[in-house]
């Protein structure tokens, strides 16, 4: 026995370590499960109903720190993620992804054109709210928040969200991926009054 | 097999299981070494062109004489880290090297040592055009300097001012997915490594 208890206890020991590693690659995410990296398809014209469809598809489908993948089952299927890590891989986008997803914007910050990108083509971009704030890369400017209509912006250094509908009191209709509690929705916000949000428009819009 | 022990075993399978996870020898410099120029200052009178560029860039960010601000000019780029004791956030802008343009930015969540994420910024470009990353990492008690590894360079960052550390890789940089990973090491005043990792870090928020 004292001969082979060494023995044994190393075999559990490895075979612990073992299972703890085939569980941890067994736990799939939802962006492994589900998400591609296929190119997105370019188009000639962007239309902001057309903007605001994409938007609602993003809807109730969650929110991920870095994020840019969903599908379209009003499911979150990546509920309560530890905050602000993107490693985690659920569904949904953050704030800046869903803007640069619903604006239909190229990686390359140089190019203005417009770019269908796949709702599960897991793409975040290179811009964070700060960089939409400032009006950073071609198919982004700041813009009178007095003036902002459907599919313009409010952004702060932290966040960003897209008009859905005006308000005529005060408040507008945001369509924004707020939080990992709040997921991606439509809210009532008081943006355009607050001075820490600028407005922003996607330039090159169709009609 | 015979005098192996219940903690050796252990210690065996977790190198295995180190070495499965492809842990490098972190020791061993690459190429060259170069050591970043690093300057802490308060706001005064004057404003250099690139700070004023950076508060340009963040309207909001009001600077006071409690202000700190970082400024780092390294191989890859320049870069300014601001703090305000009285604001919870961190404000970063990133140079191209000998800080001429202004070409990303960063704003963080610090608060009691923290940050809330890298703030990973990919807007800035090398001289032919390839994506660069920057990122902030918060340097470990008793940490004197940052070194993050590439190729060809191995990039010294003095810590100083008791802020992040705003680091540079052209190596690590994932412009398709928005994301980058930066070789770290964290070193003591005595060479001693006292941490050591493979920074991921994605654009987000």
């Amino acid at each position: 026995m004292s001969l082979l208890r060494p023995r044994v206890v190393f075999l559990a020991a490895f075979l612990v370590a073992l299972s703890l590693a085939a569980a941890k690659a067994a736990l799939a995410t939802f962006v492994s499960a589900n998400c591609n990296y296929n190119a997105p398809t370019s188009s000639p014209n962007m239309y902001r109903d057309g903007s605001v469809t994409v938007a609602l598809v993003a809807r109730y489908e969650g929110y991920h720190w870095g994020g840019g993948c969903w599908n379209d089952n009003d499911v979150d299927e990546g509920p309560n993620e530890p905050l602000q890590t993107s490693s985690t891989g659920g569904e949904g986008g953050d704030c800046s992804g869903l803007t640069f997803k619903v604006w239909r914007e190229s990686l390359n910050t140089g190019d203005g054109g417009h770019y269908q990108w796949g709702r599960l083509r897991n793409v975040h971009g290179p811009y964070t709210a700060a960089d939409f704030k400032a009006g950073v890369g071609v198919p982004n400017a700041t813009y009178p928040k007095a003036d902002a209509i459907v599919m313009d912006a409010f952004a702060s250094s932290t966040h960003i969200g897209m008009v859905y509908q005006r308000g005529t009191s005060g408040a507008d209709q945001i369509v924004e991926a707020k939080c990992e509690a709040c997921g991606t929705n439509i809210f009532t916000r008081t943006y355009r009054s607050d001075s820490s949000y600028g407005g922003v428009r996607r330039m090159g819009w169709t009609g | 097999m015979d005098r192996l022990t219940a903690p050796r075993a252990l210690t065996v399978v977790a190198a295995g299981l180190l070495l499965a996870a492809g842990c490098r020898d972190h020791a061993k410099p690459t190429g060259r070494v170069f050591v970043g120029h690093v300057r802490v200052a308060g706001v005064g009178r004057f404003r250099s062109p690139p700070l004023r560029a950076c508060l340009r860039r963040f309207g909001e960010l009001r600077v006071t004489r409690r202000t700190r601000v970082v400024e780092r000019e390294g191989l890859l780029g320049a870069s300014l880290t601001i703090a305000d004791p009285r604001s919870p956030l961190l404000y970063g802008c990133d140079f191209t090297p000998g800080r001429r343009t202004l070409c990303g930015g960063a704003v963080g969540e610090w608060h009691a040592g923290r940050l809330n994420d890298p703030r990973l910024d990919i807007l800035c470009t090398d001289r032919a055009r390839r994506p660069l990353a920057v990122a902030w990492v918060v340097p470990v008690p008793r940490a004197r300097a940052i070194v993050v590894r590439e190729r060809r360079v191995t990039e010294v960052y003095p810590v100083a001012g008791g802020l992040p550390v705003r680091i540079w890789t052209r190596d690590g940089v994932r412009y398709e997915r928005s994301s980058a990973v930066f070789d770290v090491t964290q070193r003591a005043a005595d060479g001693r490594t006292l941490a050591h990792e493979r920074l991921h870090a994605a654009v987000a928020g």
